[in-house]
């Protein structure tokens, strides 16, 4: 396991150096001189000169990706040409709303899917059956910004039961959950789906193995079959699925963010890439991107604990 | 002189060929959702192609004297929005756009991916450099692969594909790899080689069209997500920009009118939603018909 653990981290610190370069290129050969931008439309030509030399702009590629990295490492991110603001300051103050609503999401999808594949393959070919499968071919084709709008429409605008947007409450308040419930809803329903149809095969295939028989002949009670020998064996594809799409939902509050009016990374990003503010994308994309093959690593991890058959030599 | 001609074998192959398809559109119309999904794929190309026959009016112009019609209304069955425009016009050739961007953006990640995945799974050296890069693209999301490549481009509707092609690269890479991997080892492979084909033929002539089965459901399916993140892109207003009527881009205008006219929201959601809908069960239709145990999810 140790082992495993460490192959993996220095694997993953590859994959970040893979990313960082992929990021920094992207916007190395992006049209439009960075010093131009930050001078303004009317600066003279000898200005944009001095920020090119002050910014290393004039140096080789690979010599301003060495300096990129080293900074980045060090939590250096640049400056915002939009704002001036420190990049890694203007991510770290809204990225506790992304984690957040991406963490709210992961509860309701999860609930929900587990608990719509559960009645599904329990009560095969029932009408619990059908609702669950219709939901779940429902909940990945609807688009979720149209969600947001519909869930804002009849919850905020029409019932006036939950705010129409923003994450201003601490968390642990009666406002703060208020406020995350339509948008968790909203992000959480695709990945509650796919987790939904994977639940409801998983256990499908668990429930009708040899052993699971052998425990009902040998008299197990029905709750002790479905709890203790069948979930936990169903849970290795769950739990792929749950896996990935914590990374589908960081790539999915870019979206919710922007339909509730959340201040998080996802909307920075939108903004730095309308205005064509290059370090705020580098590292938004770079911290998001991160993340992402950060959970993936977990899920790996977490995998081989469930099943200690996986191997990944 | 005459030369003999032995068609046994070609017909016995034509015939194979003959019942393969047989069973494969008797499994796809047995079943009944992939059929719905079909219809209405069908039905949406239709309306792409003859949108200029079956809609009333321009889709871009404007009529201020009828703003936010609700549905049902005379001659403006959907309604219209704040500038006047018919809803229903500017969704039957929001359709065409839709469409139009997922065939170019699906299209040209097959011809990455596919290029990536036969020459991954067929040379043994270039596979591992092919699979780590592939490997570094899967570690986006990707909407934010798509948001990186528009990022760098500039925001428009060819961006857009271009954006989503790059991201359906990876998935397909590895699809098409592990299909060739397993049928580069078959004998008929061998004996081609043995005969001295060259590698190109081996791989286009003998290899592609034994892994159309994956590659067809994966296109299917691509187009649902394709779609789907088109919308997505021009909702955040990095795709298509007004008067332009794209749906994403529709809803995303509507917003602002929610509590006076809900349907400019609703309408082109729906029309979304039916479209995906409609190639995600007929991609799943497709799949169980093609290899009944055949999964790419």
């Amino acid at each position: 396991m140790f082992a495993l653990v460490v192959r993996r981290f220095f694997q993953l610190l590859f994959l970040l150096l893979g990313i960082s370069f992929l990021v920094f290129s992207s916007m190395y050969i992006a049209p439009g001189d960075p010093a131009a931008i930050i001078a303004g439309p009317t600066a003279a030509e000898s200005d944009i000169e001095a920020i090119r030399d002050n910014l290393g702009l004039n140096e080789p590629f690979l010599a301003q990706y060495g300096r990129y990295l080293s900074n980045a490492v060090q939590g250096d991110l640049g400056y915002s040409y939009q704002t001036k603001q420190p990049v890694w300051e203007a991510i770290m103050i809204r990225f506790p709303n992304t984690l957040k609503l991406a963490i709210a999401s992961m509860i309701v999808a999860v609930i929900i899917g587990i608990i719509a594949g559960l009645v599904s393959a329990l009560r095969q070919n029932s009408l619990w059956d059908v609702s669950a499968t219709t939901f779940a071919l429902a909940g990945i084709s609807i688009p979720n910004f149209w969600l947001g709008a519909v869930l804002i429409l009849v919850f905020a605008v029409n019932l006036e039961w939950l705010p129409v947007g923003g994450l201003s409450s601490p968390w642990y308040t009666l406002d703060g959950v208020k406020e995350l419930i339509l948008p968790a809803i909203t992000l959480g329903t695709a990945s509650a789906a796919m987790i939904a149809r994977m639940a409801r095969s998983s256990m499908l295939e668990v429930i009708r193995a040899d052993y699971v028989r052998t425990a009902r002949a040998k008299g197990v009670k029905e709750g002790s079959v479905i709890w203790i020998h069948t979930l936990k064996n169903a849970m290795i594809p769950i739990i792929t699925v749950i896996g990935l799409n914590f990374g589908f939902l960081l790539g999915g509050t870019i979206i919710t963010e922007k339909v509730f009016a959340i201040n998080g990374v996802g909307r920075l990003m939108i903004d730095a890439i309308a205005a064509r503010d290059f370090p705020m994308v580098q590292g938004s994309v770079l911290l998001v991107a991160a993340l992402f093959v950060i959970v993936n690593l977990a899920v790996d991890i977490i995998y081989t604990y469930i099943d200690p058959r996986i191997s990944y030599d | 002189m005459t030369t003999t001609v032995q068609p046994v074998p070609h017909q016995e192959n034509r015939k194979k060929r003959e019942k393969y398809y047989v069973t494969t559109l008797k499994r796809l119309f047995s079943n009944k959702l992939a059929i719905a999904g079909l219809v209405i794929v069908v039905l949406q190309v239709l309306m792409a192609i003859f949108a200029p026959l079956i809609t009333p009016y321009d889709p871009v112009a404007q009529n201020l004297m009828k703003s936010e019609l609700p549905v049902f209304s005379e001659g403006h069955w959907l309604g219209t929005d704040n500038y006047g425009r018919d809803v229903w016009s500017r969704i039957v050739y929001g359709a065409r756009i839709s469409l139009v961007v997922g065939v170019v953006a699906v299209s040209l990640g097959l011809i990455g991916g596919v290029t990536l995945g036969l020459l991954g799974g067929y040379y043994r050296k270039l596979d591992s450099p092919i699979m780590r890069i592939v490997d570094l693209l899967f570690s986006f999301p990707g909407i934010l692969l798509a948001m990186l490549i528009i990022a760098i481009l500039g925001t428009s509707l060819i961006n857009v594909a271009i954006a989503i092609s790059i991201w359906s690269i990876p998935t397909c890479a590895r699809i098409v790899r592990g299909s060739v991997l397993s049928v580069k080892e078959k004998e008929y492979i061998m004996a081609m080689r043995s005969m001295g084909a060259s590698d190109l033929r081996i791989m286009v002539k003998h290899i592609l069209p034994n892994i159309t089965a994956p590659i067809i459901v994966f296109a299917t399916m691509r187009m649902a997500t394709a779609i789907l993140s088109t919308a997505a892109l021009s909702f955040l207003g990095l795709g298509a920009q007004p008067p332009t009527p794209e749906w994403g881009a529709m809803i995303s205008q509507g917003q602002d009118f929610m509590w006076s006219a809900p349907h400019l929201t609703i309408v082109p959601g729906i029309a979304i939603m039916l479209t995906v809908f409609a190639f995600n069960v007929l991609g799943d239709g497709l799949r169980d018909a093609l290899d009944p145990n055949m999964n790419i999810d």
